[in-house]
Order: C-alpha cells, then sequence, then structure tokens
C-alpha cells in the first residue's frame, strides 16, 4: 500500500473514531477531530513526496496533491475551530464524523487519477454536505435547504456521471492519463466527445457554483447554520477546482478548442451573475454566496488557459479565496452568536462593539474586492494575467470592470460597520464572550491576507511549483 | 540582520503608537523614542562597519513581477547611506526627546509620535533603498508624513492650507521624478542603481526627440529627475511651500523640513551621480538653480519677522548652496555640508522653539529681546548654531561652505564665475539675517508683549504671563547635544567628506590638488579667503542695524519701500502661482467637474450604467425563485445550450 495514503487513512479512521466518541463522550468530538486533522496534516507534510500512481491510477500522489491536501486539512481545522461555538448545541459527533467524510472525500477525490476514485471522493464528499445541511433538524429553512442542495446534487451527479460514460464509451478507458492519449489522438473531436465533456463540465461547474449552475448556492447558504455554510463554502470550493484540473485539465487537456470556449462563457456569466446578483441582499450569507459565484468565475480564468502556470494562478486563487471566505464567515459566526442576526443593516456600529471583528472584516471585504495591495488583488492579478496570456484580453478587461461592480457591494458592508449608528440587535445584545482562540484565529487569518498579499512571492511560487509536470508533455 | 533593524524598529513603533498609543502618552513617546534610539545605536554600528570597508545588502523579499522584471525590495548600505541613517537617525532621536517636552498636553500627542516614527522609517527607506522603486516609495512615505504633520494642528486653517500646498507643490515635483524613472526604465530597462549606472554611458549615446527637439536620454532624464528634487529640497521655482511648512510643530521644522526630509533632493542627485557626472547640461542647470536660490532666497530671509519663517528661508539658502555644490560635481562636499547643516540647523529651529515656548507662542521677533540673560543655555546653544551656520571659522559651517566656494571656484561649466561670486555674496548675506535674529531675540530689552494675545490653541505649558524663563530639561538637552556636532562636525568631517574619503567609489569624487589638504591647514587657508571677512561684515551689519542703531531698520524700509516688497512677496512666486496657476487649474476643475463629471460622467454614465446594474440585480433576484423545478430547469436548459452551441461552433 501506498505512504501517500496514510494522511487519508488517518482521517477515515478519525471519522470513525469520532462518530464513537459523539456517542459517548460528545464533548471531546471537537478537540478529537482537532487532533486527528493535525496529525494528518504532519503525515501528509511528510509522506507527500512519495509520489507515483497505484492501482491503475486510482490512486496517485504528485506534486499537486502533496500541496493541496495539507490546504484542505488546514482549512478544515479553521472552519472547524469558527463553528465550534454554534455546532456545540447542536448533537457534535455527527457534525465532526459528517465533516470528516467530507474531508476524506476531497483526499480520495484529490489523489484521484482515475474516474471511478474522481467520481467516489466527490460523491463521499457531496453527501456528508448534504447531510449536515439537514443537520439542525428544527430549523424549517435548513431542511428546505438540504432537500434543494440533494435534489440539484443528485441532478448534477447524474450529469457528470453521464459524461463519464461517455468518455469511457469514447477511449475505452477510466485512466485520466490513458483518456487524456486517447482523446487526443482520436484526429478531430466528434460530437460524441463534445456532448460528453459539456456534461461532465456541467457537473463539475455545478460543484464549483459557477453561473448557470449557482442556483442552488444562494439557497444553501442563506439556509444553512453558518458554521455549515462556513463549511461548504470553503474546502469543498478546493476540491470542486481540483475536479476540474483533474477532469479537464489532465483528462482532456488535448481537447482545449472544445472545452476552452464553455470555460470562458461560463467565468464571464459566473462573474457577472454573482457581482450583479449581490447587489440588492440583504442577508450576510447570501451576499457571501453571490460574491462566492463571482469569484469562482474569477477561478476559472486561469484555468481556462489550460497551462501549467494558468492552473497555478488558479490554484492560488483558491486558496486565497478559501483564507478569505473563512475569514469572513468566521466573523459572520461570532456576530450570529453574539446578535443573532445575518441581516447586513445589523453590522452597524460593529466598529464600536468590537474594533477587533471589524476590522478582520474589513481587510476581508477590501480582499474580497481585490484592493491592493490585499491577498485578493494579487490573486484577481495572477488569473487576469493567465488569461490574458491565453488570449482572452476582452474577458479580461470584462472581468476587472465587472469587478469594480462588485466592489460596490463589499465597501457597503464596511461602511455599514463603520460609518452607521447600531441597530438594535447590536445595540442591546448581551455580552458574548468569544472565545479566545477564535479571535487569535481570526486574526492570524486577518494577518494572512494582509501579509500575503504583501509577500505572495512563496505561496505563489508552490502554486506554480505543485503544477509542475501536471500537464503531459504535448 | 541589524539592517533591516533600522528601519523596521521605527514603523513598529509608528504603528503601536498609532494604535494603542493614541490614548497612553507615555506609552507613545517611551515606544517611539526607544525604538528610534535603537535604531540610531544599530545605525552607527553597521555604519562603522561599512564606512571604508565593503557595502552591506539585505534582500528582503520579491514584490511584484511584472513581465519578466522582478520587483525587489531590499537594503542597500554604502558610505553615503551610512551617513545618511546615521545623521537622520541621531536628528530623529533627538527630536523625539524634544518633543516629550514640547507636545506637551497637545491633544494629538500620540498621533505626532506615531507620524515622526512612521518619518524615520520612510526616510530611512528612502536612504537604504537599492533602486529606483523603494527611492520612490520611501519619497512619497517622507512626503506623506510631511503632509500629515504640517497640518497637524488640523483645526487651525492655515495649518491645513500649508500642508494642502506642500503637498500640492511636491506633486509637481514628483511628476518630474517619475517620468523620469519611467524613462531611465524604459531606456536602461532596469530600476537598480547598479545596473542603470553600468548603462549610463549608452543612455548618453542614446538620442530622443519630440516636438522637434532632440536631447541625449540621459539629459533628460536627469533633468527631470531633478524636477522632482527641485520639489522635495525646495529650489527655485518650486520653494513657495517650505516657508509655509512652518506651521507644523517645530520639532517637525527641525527633523523634516531643515534637517532631513528637504535633503532627499540633495542625497537624490549624489546618489545618482554617476548619471548626472555625464550630463554637463544637467550639471549646469543644477549649479544656476542652486545659486539662485542660496542667493535670493537668503535676501528673503533679512526682511522677515517671524523667527522660524528667518531660519526658514535660510534653509532655502543653505539647501541651495548644497545644490550648486552638487552641480559643480563636488557631490561629496554637498553631502558635507548637508550633514553639517543637518546639525545646526535642527539645533537653530530647536532653539527657536524653546524661545517660542518660553514666549508663550509667540513668533515675532519684534516682541523678542534681551533674552540671552534668561535663558542662558538657549542662548549659548544658538550662538553655536549662528557661528556655524554663517561659516565662522572652526564652527563646522565654514569648512563645509568654504568648500563648496572652492567647488564652485574651480568648476569649468559656463556660468561656474556668476555662481562663485553670487555664493560669495550669499555669505555675507547669511551673516546678516542671521545675526539679525540672534541681536533681535537675545540683545537688547524684552519688548512688551500683548496679553491680550495668546496662542494657546494646543494646551497648556505651565507658565502664564511670567517672564520667560530657560525650558525644561528634555528641551534644553537635545539642543545640547546638538550643539557639540554643530561647532565639531566640520572638523571631524573633513578628511572623510570634505576629501571624499567615506564617498570613494560610491559618487564621483575628484580629486583636485589645492583641495587634499588637512583640516587645519584648510582652515588657516580659509582666513585668507574673502569669504570670511563677508560672513563677519555680514553680521557687524546686524548688530550696526539692531543694536547699535535700531531705529535704522525702520528708516531703509521706508526709504527702499519697492526693494522690501519686493523681498517679502518672495519675488511674486506666491502671486504668480496662486493668481495664474491656481486659477487656471480652478477654471479647468470647474469645467471637468460642471460637464464632464456632473453631465457626462455621473449622468449618462454612472447614473446610466447603475440603473442597468440596478435592473440587473432585480432581474436576477426574480430569476432566483426559490423553486426546486426553476432551478433544475435552468441547468438542463444551460446544459443544452451549451452541446448545442459548442457542437456547432466546433463545425
Amino acid at each position: 500500500m501506498p505512504l501517500a495514503m496514510s494522511g487519508l487513512i488517518l482521517v477515515a479512521l478519525a471519522a470513525c473514531a469520532v462518530l464513537l466518541l459523539g456517542l459517548f463522550r460528545p464533548q471531546l468530538a471537537y478537540p478529537a477531530t482537532q487532533v486527528f486533522l493535525a496529525a494528518a496534516v504532519v503525515v501528509e507534510l511528510m509522506t507527500g513526496t512519495s509520489s507515483g500512481h497505484w492501482w491503475g491510477g486510482l490512486f496517485v500522489q504528485d506534486a499537486f496533491a502533496a500541496f493541496i491536501k495539507p490546504v484542505l486539512l488546514v482549512v478544515s481545522m479553521a472552519v472547524f475551530l469558527y463553528g465550534r461555538p454554534m455546532v456545540s448545541r447542536w448533537p457534535q459527533g455527527e457534525y465532526y464524523t459528517l465533516g470528516l467524510l467530507a474531508v476524506a472525500g476531497m483526499l480520495i477525490l484529490t489523489s484521484a487519477g482515475h474516474l471511478l476514485t474522481l467520481f467516489l471522493g466527490l460523491e463521499l464528499m457531496s453527501l456528508a454536505l448534504y447531510a449536515m445541511v439537514a443537520l439542525d433538524r428544527d430549523n424549517d429553512m435548513a431542511s428546505e435547504a438540504a432537500m434543494k442542495y440533494f435534489m440539484l446534487g443528485g441532478l448534477s451527479s447524474g450529469m457528470l456521471l453521464y459524461g463519464f460514460s461517455l468518455l469511457y464509451g469514447i477511449t475505452g478507458t477510466m485512466n485520466l492519463q490513458a483518456m487524456a492519449l486517447a482523446l487526443g489522438g482520436a484526429g478531430a473531436p466528434g460530437s460524441a466527445v463534445v456532448v460528453a465533456l459539456t456534461f461532465a463540465l456541467a457537473g463539475t461547474a455545478f460543484k464549483l457554483g459557477v453561473a448557470p449552475f449557482h442556483m442552488w448556492l444562494p439557497d444553501v447558504y442563506e439556509g444553512s447554520p453558518a458554521a455549515v455554510t462556513l463549511f461548504v463554502g470553503a474546502a469543498p470550493k478546493v476540491a470542486a477546482l481540483v475536479l476540474l484540473a483533474r477532469l479537464v485539465g489532465q483528462g482532456a487537456q488535448a481537447n482545449l478548442a472544445i472545452w476552452q470556449p464553455a470555460l470562458m462563457v461560463l467565468a464571464l456569466v459566473s462573474m457577472a451573475v454573482g457581482s450583479f446578483g449581490a447587489l440588492w441582499q440583504q442577508n450576510i450569507k447570501r451576499l457571501l454566496a453571490y460574491s462566492a459565484i463571482a469569484h469562482m468565475g474569477f477561478v476559472l480564468l486561469g484555468a481556462l488557459a489550460g497551462s501549467e502556470a494558468g492552473y497555478g494562478a488558479s490554484i492560488f486563487y483558491m486558496t486565497s479565496y478559501a483564507v478569505m471566505s473563512t475569514a469572513a464567515f468566521g466573523v459572520v459566526l461570532v456576530v450570529c452568536q453574539m446578535a443573532q442576526t445575518e441581516r447586513i443593516a445589523d453590522y452597524a456600529g460593529l466598529a464600536e462593539r468590537s474594533p477587533w471583528l471589524a476590522a478582520v472584516m474589513m481587510l476581508t471585504m477590501f480582499s474580497l474586492a481585490g484592493v491592493p495591495p490585499l491577498l485578493g488583488f494579487m490573486a484577481k492579478l495572477e488569473v487576469i494575467r493567465a488569461a490574458v496570456g491565453a488570449g482572452a484580453v476582452r474577458l479580461a478587461v470584462l472581468a476587472v470592470l465587472l469587478s469594480v461592480v462588485a466592489a460596490f457591494y463589499y465597501l457597503r458592508v464596511v461602511k455599514v460597520m463603520y460609518m452607521d449608528a447600531p441597530t438594535v440587535a447590536l445595540g442591546r445584545s448581551p455580552d458574548v464572550t468569544v472565545p479566545a482562540d477564535i479571535k487569535l484565529v481570526l486574526g492570524l487569518n486577518g494577518a494572512m491576507i494582509l501579509l500575503l498579499g504583501m509577500m505572495p512571492g512563496h505561496v505563489l511560487h508552490w502554486c506554480q511549483q505543485a503544477l509542475r509536470g501536471f500537464l503531459l508533455p504535448s | 540582520m541589524m539592517l533591516s533593524l533600522v528601519p523596521l524598529l521605527p514603523l513598529l513603533a509608528a504603528i503601536v503608537a498609532g494604535t494603542v498609543g493614541l490614548k497612553r502618552p507615555a506609552l507613545a513617546h517611551t515606544v517611539t523614542s526607544g525604538a528610534v534610539g535603537f535604531a540610531m545605536v544599530a545605525a552607527l554600528i553597521v555604519s562603522a562597519r561599512v564606512i571604508g570597508g565593503e557595502p552591506m545588502q539585505v534582500s528582503w523579499y520579491d514584490w511584484a513581477f511584472i513581465q519578466g522584471y522582478t520587483m525587489h525590495v531590499g537594503l542597500w548600505l554604502d558610505g553615503l547611506s551610512a551617513l545618511m541613517i546615521s545623521v537622520v537617525t541621531f536628528v530623529s532621536f533627538l527630536v523625539h526627546i524634544y518633543a516629550i517636552g514640547y507636545m506637551k498636553g497637545d491633544p494629538g500627542y500620540g498621533r505626532f509620535f506615531a507620524y515622526i516614527s512612521f518619518f524615520t522609517f520612510g526616510m530611512l527607506m528612502l536612504v537604504l533603498a537599492d533602486g529606483f522603486v523603494q527611492l520612490f516609495f520611501g519619497w512619497e512615505a517622507v512626503g506623506l508624513a510631511s503632509y500629515l504633520l504640517i497640518g497637524f494642528w488640523y483645526t487651525r486653517p492655515s495649518a491645513t492650507a500649508a500642508g494642502l500646498k506642500a503637498f500640492l507643490v511636491n506633486r509637481v515635483g514628483d511628476m518630474g521624478f517619475l517620468l523620469g524613472i519611467a524613462m531611465l526604465f524604459t531606456y536602461a530597462g532596469s530600476l537598480r542603481y547598479s545596473e542603470v549606472f553600468a548603462r549610463a554611458a549608452m543612455l548618453a549615446e542614446t538620442s530622443v526627440g519630440f516636438w522637434g527637439m532632440h536631447g541625449s536620454v540621459l539629459t533628460l532624464s536627469c533633468l527631470l529627475l531633478f524636477v522632482g528634487a527641485m520639489g522635495k529640497s525646495a529650489q527655485l521655482p518650486l520653494q513657495v511651500w517650505l516657508p509655509d511648512s512652518m506651521e507644523g510643530p517645530t520639532p517637525i521644522s527641525a527633523l523634516i523640513h531643515a534637517a532631513t526630509m528637504v535633503t532627499a533632493g540633495i542625497f537624490m542627485v549624489a546618489r545618482l551621480s554617476p548619471l548626472f557626472e555625464l550630463s554637463p547640461v544637467a550639471l549646469t542647470v543644477v549649479l544656476l538653480i542652486g545659486t539662485l536660490t542660496a542667493f535670493l532666497m537668503g535676501l528673503v530671509g533679512v526682511v522677515q519677522t517671524d523667527i522660524k519663517r528667518v531660519i526658514a528661508y535660510s534653509t532655502l539658502s543653505q539647501l541651495g548652496y548644497m545644490t550648486a555644490a552638487l552641480g559643480a560635481s563636488a557631490y561629496s562636499v554637498a553631502i558635507f555640508h548637508l550633514a553639517t547643516h543637518a546639525f545646526f540647523k535642527a539645533l537653530l529651529f530647536l532653539a527657536a522653539g524653546s524661545v517660542i515656548m518660553a514666549m508663550h507662542h509667540e513668533q515675532d521677533m519684534r516682541r523678542m529681546g534681551g533674552l540671552r540673560r534668561l535663558m542662558p543655555i538657549t542662548f549659548w546653544t544658538s550662538l553655536c548654531g549662528a557661528l556655524a551656520l554663517i561659516g565662522f571659522p572652526g564652527f563646522s559651517g565654514f569648512f563645509s561652505k568654504d568648500a563648496i566656494l572652492e567647488a564652485v571656484a574651480e568648476s569649468h561649466l559656463p556660468g561656474a564665475g556668476f555662481a562663485w561670486l553670487l555664493l560669495l555674496l550669499s555669505v555675507f548675506v547669511t551673516g546678516l539675517y542671521t545675526f539679525r535674529l540672534i541681536f533681535m531675540v537675545f540683545f537688547g530689552e524684552l519688548r512688551q508683549q500683548d496679553p491680550g494675545k495668546d496662542h494657546h490653541e494646543h494646551g497648556d505649558h505651565g507658565i502664564h504671563h511670567h517672564a520667560p524663563s530657560e525650558s525644561p530639561m528634555v528641551v534644553w538637552l537635545p539642543l545640547v547635544v546638538l550643539a557639540i556636532p554643530s561647532v565639531l562636525a566640520g572638523f571631524l568631517l573633513w578628511r572623510p567628506l570634505g576629501l571624499g574619503e567615506w564617498l570613494r567609489g560610491v559618487v564621483v569624487t575628484h580629486e583636485g590638488s589645492e583641495h587634499a589638504q588637512g583640516a587645519v591647514a584648510f582652515a588657516l587657508h580659509g582666513l585668507w579667503s574673502p569669504a570670511i571677512y563677508l560672513a563677519m561684515a555680514g553680521a557687524a551689519a546686524a548688530w550696526y542695524a539692531y543694536v547699535a542703531n535700531p531705529s535704522l531698520p525702520e528708516r531703509l524700509r521706508q526709504r527702499m519701500m519697492g526693494v522690501w516688497r519686493i523681498l517679502i512677496n518672495q519675488y511674486g512666486f506666491e502671486a504668480l502661482y496662486s493668481r495664474y496657476a491656481t486659477a487656471a487649474a480652478r477654471g479647468l476643475g470647474l469645467v471637468l467637474w460642471r460637464v464632464v463629471d456632473a453631465g457626462v460622467v455621473d449622468g449618462l454614465v454612472v447614473g446610466g450604467t447603475v440603473g442597468t446594474m440596478g435592473r440587473m440585480g432585480r432581474l436576477l433576484k426574480r430569476l432566483q425563485s426559490g423553486y426546486l423545478y426553476h432551478y433544475a430547469f435552468a441547468m438542463i436548459v444551460a446544459v443544452v445550450l451549451l452541446v448545442t452551441w459548442l457542437d456547432w461552433g466546433g463545425r
């Protein structure tokens, strides 16, 4: 058995252990989860470099996986930390078990060199997420969101699977490398390849939350309890990008002519829907949902180049987005605890009530808007450069213009926090003490947004390094 | 490592003072003065290692990559920057100490210390830059700090106006500076000093032309860069902001507007001496601008009555001397004068601040007098500063100023003879205005104070309507500490700077035969030069007019009303700018605002776009119906459309 599987196995074992702990010692579920995840990070860092292919590509370890897996694990750790106060009111064991299963799914997906494990990992992750959304059973909105998510997720999985089966039918293989060679050698792409790739792309786009396959996203983000929204919005997005990179980047790298225009359209529609859709939102989670849609459009800007540098830019963008999204939802969660509100108008006066939270939120909002010298700016710069490099100059210009529109609603949040007088919600709320560890990590999260924006060199370098040798030499 | 501490400590201190220190005055001044003090020690240690030895380089990180060009952030320490960081941290440290007493009780106490520490950081980054990007960053950072500090008392309209003026005038200079940098980058393909210098000869031979005129790239970019220096170092015709900057607190006038920031232009030209040296045209311009500034601004100083303004005009004039030295290719000598001037001018300003405090924030010299006996420490230290300023033999200013005069005399540039003559005359003028100040403030009798007129904008300094008395120790101690280098620096730095030993290999140095002599020999030789007698004559004239025969100045003023008007109006520069340049800019702004902005942009572009965006937003909201089957339908339609388009598009 490959050594590189150790991290995955550890997380799977952790899921079982936490399930049992949740039954008998629920209060230990959280610390056990964090300890297991931290151990998994260490294991991944130690064993991640032993690359290779096993079982006909069912399990693959390469530089890409070695970079993504620790990112997934660390982001999940931060998410569990921020979610803890809210989760402590639910059956805790279930939340953490489902969370760990989702993480295991993502790890499988990340190391998949084969359509089967790609799908398996994706479904393990998705099923866990559906259940997490429904976890707060007394909450009608959450149940509705879970239902929508599950039904539409099923539809998208069907589309993805249909695309996979066509690809298998055309190429006769499910190994991604073999598939890439077969698709590349087939001469002019037939309609079957177009249909197959489109269906596969549609399924991927759903998982990413790219318009027009985004309809579930605002409802699920708003309906789920904030702790779950936080989880759904961070690591699974990274995993969905991995799916895109493995499937389209590696498996169909020869068919650039088919999927590049499709990705361009998806990117543009997504950025437009995300930027305009958020303009009139009153709920902070719904606003962040549209923001996610817009950001996924930007992620596609890098990926559509189809080059290693392009995917490097996308991965950098996605990692940055995960950092920013975690920070934003971290603040949303604390405010949820403090004032039982998710209305943007109720954030008025946050700067006075809690300058620390407001400062982190402000940094995050500026970064999401792409204001230099913050992380979000550097990330945008990189993907836009990748798009320009791929010849999509007009798309790049539109992307910049749309990010100006998006800046409006991010700045509105800052304005409300700093300029408006406090409303009743925040004014009369009792003093909820924010646990010191959450405060500390939120501060670190904010500092990362600032410092990585000013010194992006190392992370960028790692992202580029992770993609070296990712594509077959053409 | 230790080098990195030099700029980073003041930055950290500024952050601490600007956040948690705002409401805790004791914390703010302890942290900032402590940090700057440590930075000074570190600066002195690393400087000792570098001077006369190998340059030191610290690489921080790569900031950005643009089209294959890496913008690097790092520090570069050689003899020139070592000297600068030593002077900057030393003066800054003393000003921090002084400000503890001077700013006591001010509501913006913490903010003040945050600003001056930030300034120190910016100035250190400027002088430690290893390329143009960082130089520009530091340039703008000190500009920002200067703006914030001139307008520090933002409730005073005159202070905010002065801050704005400094910022705007510097903008004109920065424009030239930025264009110069852009031009060098375009033609040399690099923004690092060493790489640009290596291509200097090539640049001198490349010729550019526009509007039918041709010139070498090097000359043009040097001239553009010098425009930047004119802004920051307040040379004609961009000098108008410096006198107004005296609206800021006095420690700021000493630190920023006399000792450090205004010398950034001088430093920049010296730093870029390998470029300037290849362009005689640029050097001639530098020489003449410097000379004219030295002479004309010195004359204006003679008619001023505000104590700080006199010193401000004196600063302008001395900066003119340094610029003239640069023009005569005596870069090392310019830096020499920069260093000595930093000490004695900071001393004079802080002494003036001490006087102003004692006089309950009275700045008009006509209301002062006789303070010699009441404030002995301030008087004696001021006298040291004044003697250094006029170039009395043995004092620091004597060495640096005489070296400048000699360098200009040896220069072969066109106009060098004229420059030498004017600079020599300026020596007389310097003696006159300097001792006019000393005699008016410290001699004679204390003239009446108007009890109704009391400037207490920023708090209470303890004594009201009492006779002026000596300032507290935190105020006079820096005066004493500064008086020492004001007297001795010339003697001690003569060999390293007057002869350029420390800067060999850093700036272009010339080894004149007459030049290479010891400090004592030079001092003796200086006794035979006309400069010293002119300076004494100036001082004597001041004595005659303000001590022996006090009614003379007023009679002279009546007699020569025309001349006096020209001087007090600064030769009409102010009027020119405010009446024509500003009016034209305002007119243009009005048109742009009313027609272009309000009409076209707001009305059509923004109004129209916002309307469209709003409609799109609402449309999307309607599409997001919440019904599951709508969502599923949208997905299926999207797939169908995509397949159709891609399949047909592929054909």
